[in-house]
């Protein structure tokens, strides 16, 4: 019972919000979405009459009102939803007649299979009952059979397939001989149906009719056209309803098994945009307009609006030279612009790799591209280079072949900080410094050594010059030799090196084959490895 | 790109080594310095006292040095020899003996070389228990016993010379109060003049040790003819005196020839230095006698009985010690020697003690050398002109007869020797 009311009032709720976004988004977009046809009007209103019995398990009302629902606008789900209400009803032979129905309405319906099975079951459901087994050993007297009703139960109609009464199995009068025992065959166990659901309905219209279709974006391509019905998963969804001359139309909806929703939106015409339509020998190429930092805004084939004017179309494809064409787009009108692509006449290089994030690649000194990333370059000899600040750079040589891409997984290595090698230069220079300064001091000693001498002072081989200056020599070569062993050591730390960057390539050969496809024809590439 | 940064240190590296000071320079500034400092031996039994008793040697025959001098310690047995090369390099040894060890560390403070034969006469002076001669053997530096006497301080100073007799080398050697001679250098042929009134002998024990050390006395012809021992006696009040002996071989005494005493009041130091040198040229020897601690007295030769000194060189300085050593020996190229004095207690350049050593030139020593020498770094107490010598330099083999003598001063703890202060510095370059 509680599950009842809370189907129930989810299903109200639901038709609520159904009502509510329609209110809603006609009052935000402006474009007249009342349903002009009086039938779906009707056929809403008998659905949901539907559902509200539905929940309340109330399936024969139900199946009535979808089949009314049906009659004013025969679409087939209607059929599958009085088809489902009999089976909840236990009518299976109603229900059976309708699902039959429902298959000869829609033969294309995307659950046909699920639909035959379940007919199948049906059947055997319906089928006459087996015959009665033997029984191993007579039962005690006044038991029932094992699968038989209480003695003086009627046989429910409609009862449960699984558990039938066994009509015209004689029950032996009391105190009457048993029959000879005989063997007892196996029963195979009744099917039994899974449990089934009403389907929703989703109905999109347009005015004009025949829109394209798009559900949720442009690029998974077109959805089908106005008018359209059936039923979508219950999740939310973008429509994206385009036609030529008119001006694009997005709406927001959530699909359910018990809602009926109605989009009919009214496209409003726009004369001041052109229509273009963008065709290549490549289908699948890259397009951009006017711009191609803001990324590609499709692929060929591309049919859009545009703003009258110049505008510069760019297609770019690996495998094939990118190129580009100026047009012009006049307003309300539909215009078609043939771009060829040649297939590219270079080879490309690709640095791949993780740590490679942020670094640059050089080919023979010249930027190539910002790694990770590909470089078109021409067949031949090439030194690579991939440089990346902090890192060591990785370098090679790559012989290129035409339609050959060289693809290098680089793992780069980072380089040992240069903070070291510089305080130990500071720390060098300090002994250097100090050794001077300290070797001026021997200086300037034995420079007042040999002026006393030369001035006829008498100095003695004692003289605390002589130990003291010879300190200092000593002292400064000691300082000047600390010095030179820590430049040293600073100028092996600046020109050190960290693990080598490494890399390992793949060359690939890229061939290119017709391709024709139901948008078009063109030349898809193929990797060998 | 690792071999250029191994090219780069390189070149830092022998940079940094031609750029580096090299201590070796200090080493050739101080081979020619003008003044050579000899301190003691290494294991040297007293390091702080090693030039309060010096001897200048005359440079061994065979050429293995240029100068020799022997340095003693005045408070306790030590005893080096210090052999200075033609360069100017010095080298020391200390003479090491058992006899040495076995004298209950007695100093040595009198020495003299016996001229001719390779040895030194030691003297060990003891006041109260037995006072030791010996002779050392310069080339072998073998110790040997002379004279074992319980004479009081026999051996507070010794000479040598030919004073007789045979061609041997006479020995003398004083005590407290008598003067001994050792005829012909044996220790059998002992002639022994007592003290006198004429010739005062007695040195009293009560006077500082610094003034009994190294007695003074010399042997030379002073006196007109013949040759004289002169013994000077400081005393503790009144005036010293110098005494004049005469030694007579054949007849085997040893006689009071005259004495002078100190010309003036306060001269009781008169005779605590004495220097034979011909100051004015004329081929006579002359005598120098110290009385600290003002003055030294010059007395021409030949020396008459109470003569009165030719010349009196006075120091102003106040609580000094002028004229405590003594020596004499040619630095000009003028005839004459020149006298150096010494003040062992001189203040220099502020430091009390340091001591200094004037020169003087002329024949009445008139003229006084600028350069007083002096440490160049001077300590207090340094006592530097604590002893002084005249050092004969012998740069050639053979020696010539009159090689040039170079100033030797002591001091407490070293010995300086002056090749600059002659005509020419007489070091091989």
């Amino acid at each position: 019972m509680m599950n009842v009311w809370f189907r129930g009032a989810v299903t109200l709720l639901g038709i609520a919000a159904s009502l509510g976004i329609a209110t809603g988004a006609r009052a935000a977009q402006g474009t007249d979405e009342t349903t002009p046809d009086k039938g779906l009007t009707d056929a809403k209103d008998a659905f949901e009459a539907a559902q509200t019995a539905f929940v309340r398990g109330e399936y024969d009302t139900a199946a009535a009102r979808f089949l009314e629902a049906y009659e004013k606008k025969p679409y087939p789900a209607f059929l599958f939803n009085v088809a489902v209400s009999y089976e909840k009803a236990k009518l299976l032979e109603k229900a059976k007649q309708y699902f039959e129905r429902y298959l000869q309405v829609d033969p294309n319906a995307s659950d046909a299979a699920q639909v035959k099975l379940r007919l199948d079951v049906i059947a055997q459901l319906l089928a006459p009952p087996p015959p009665p087994p033997v029984a191993a050993s007579p039962p005690a007297a006044g038991a029932p059979a094992p699968g038989a009703p209480p003695p003086g139960a009627p046989a429910a109609p409609g009862a449960t397939p699984g558990t039938p009464p066994v009509a015209g199995t004689p029950t032996s009068p009391p105190g009457a001989p048993s029959p000879p025992p005989t063997p007892l065959a196996p029963v195979p166990p009744p099917p039994v149906l899974p449990d089934i659901d009403t389907k929703g309905l989703i109905v999109i219209d347009s005015k004009p009719q025949g829109a394209t279709i798009y559900l949720n974006d442009k690029r998974s391509g077109p959805f089908g056209k106005t008018p359209w019905h059936g039923s979508l998963e219950s999740k939310p969804v973008r429509l994206i309803l385009e036609s030529k001359g008119y001006k694009p139309e997005e709406r927001a909806i959530s699909p359910r098994s018990d809602k009926l929703i109605d989009v009919y939106i009214a496209l409003s015409e726009e004369h001041y945009l052109g229509w273009i339509e963008i065709v290549s020998n490549v289908p699948g190429a890259d397009v951009f307009i006017d711009r191609k930092d803001i990324g590609a805004i499709g692929r060929t084939p591309f049919t859009g609006q545009l703003k009258p004017g110049k505008h510069t179309i760019f297609l770019e494809k690996f495998g094939w030279q990118a190129t580009q064409q100026e047009i012009d787009v006049p307003p309300g009108t539909a215009t078609q612009h043939t771009l060829s692509m040649q297939q590219s006449q270079a080879g490309w290089i690709a640095i791949t790799g993780r740590t490679t994030q942020g670094g640059r690649l050089v080919v023979d000194d010249k930027f190539g591209c910002a790694t990770p990333c590909r470089a078109e370059v021409a067949p031949g000899k090439h030194k690579v280079l991939v440089e990346k600040k902090g890192m060591e750079d990785y370098e090679t040589d790559v012989d290129l072949g035409r339609g050959i891409e060289t693809s290098i997984e680089v793992q780069m290595s980072p380089r040992p900080p240069r903070t070291r090698a510089i305080s130990t230069t500071i720390v060098a220079l300090v002994f250097i410094g100090a050794g001077v300064y300290v070797g001026h001091l021997s200086q300037s000693t034995k420079d007042s050594l040999n002026n006393d001498i030369a001035n006829h002072q008498l100095v003695d081989n004692n003289d605390p010059r002589f130990l003291r200056g010879k300190v200092e020599a000593i002292g400064a070569d000691v300082l000047y030799g600390v010095g030179a062993i820590v430049a040293a050591t600073a100028l092996y730390t600046f020109f050190e090196h960290g693990p080598d960057s490494t890399g390992v390539a793949e060359h690939k050969s890229i061939s290119f084959a017709p391709v024709f496809g139901p948008d078009g024809a063109g030349l898809a590439f193929a990797g060998r490895f | 790109m690792r071999a250029a940064a191994w090219f780069a240190v390189g070149m830092i590296g022998a940079g940094l080594a031609g750029a580096g000071c090299d201590w070796r320079d200090f080493d050739s500034i101080e081979a020619s310095t003008p003044v050579l400092a000899v301190g003691p031996p290494s294991a040297y039994e007293a390091p702080n006292d090693f030039g309060g008793v010096i001897l200048p040697l005359t440079p061994p025959a065979d050429g293995s040095a240029a100068a020799r001098f022997l340095g003693s310690a005045t408070s306790q047995t030590g005893l080096a020899i210090v052999d200075i090369d033609s360069s100017g390099r010095a080298s020391s040894q200390n003479v090491t003996s058992s006899t040495l060890d076995g004298l209950d560390n007695t100093a040595v403070t009198a020495m003299a070389e016996i001229p001719g034969t390779g040895n030194v006469l030691l003297g060990l002076p003891a006041l109260s228990s037995q006072s030791t001669l010996l002779t050392l053997n310069l080339t072998s530096l073998i110790v040997s016993p002379f004279v074992l006497s319980t004479e009081a301080q026999l051996g507070v100073g010794v000479a040598a010379g030919a004073l007789g007799g045979a061609a041997a080398p006479d020995l003398v050697a004083l005590s407290g109060s008598a003067l001994h001679v050792y005829l012909d250098g044996s220790s059998t042929s002992e002639l022994v003049a007592a003290d006198s009134a004429a010739c005062p002998l007695v040195l009293s024990p009560n006077l500082p040790t610094v003034e009994r050390i190294n007695r003074a006395i010399v042997i030379g012809a002073l006196a007109g003819a013949g040759t004289q021992i002169v013994v000077g006696t400081p005393v503790l009040a009144g005036a010293g005196t110098v005494s004049f002996f005469t030694v007579d071989a054949t007849a085997g005494t040893v006689s009071c020839a005259q004495s002078l005493t100190g010309p003036m009041t306060g001269d009781s130091q008169f005779g605590q230095a004495l220097a034979i040198g011909d100051f004015d040229g004329d081929g006579v020897s002359d005598l120098l006698v110290g009385s600290p601690p003002n003055r030294v007295y010059l007395y021409r030769g030949p020396i008459a009985a109470s003569a009165a000194p030719t010349a009196t060189l006075i120091s102003a300085a106040t609580g000094g010690a002028f004229g405590r050593a003594l020596a004499a020996m040619s630095l000009d190229s003028k005839p004459g020697d020149e006298a150096l004095i010494a003040d062992p207690m001189a203040t220099v350049g502020g430091e009390a003690g340091a001591g200094n050593v004037t020169i003087f030139s002329g024949p009445a020593l008139a003229t006084k050398f600028a350069t007083i020498l002096a440490p160049h770094d001077p300590n207090g107490g340094e006592a530097y002109g604590s002893s002084l010598g005249a050092l004969p330099f012998c740069a050639t083999m053979p020696c010539p007869a009159a090689p040039p003598r170079l100033p030797l001063v002591g001091a407490a703890s070293q010995v300086f020797t002056y090749f600059t202060q002659g005509l020419t510095d007489p070091r091989k370059k």
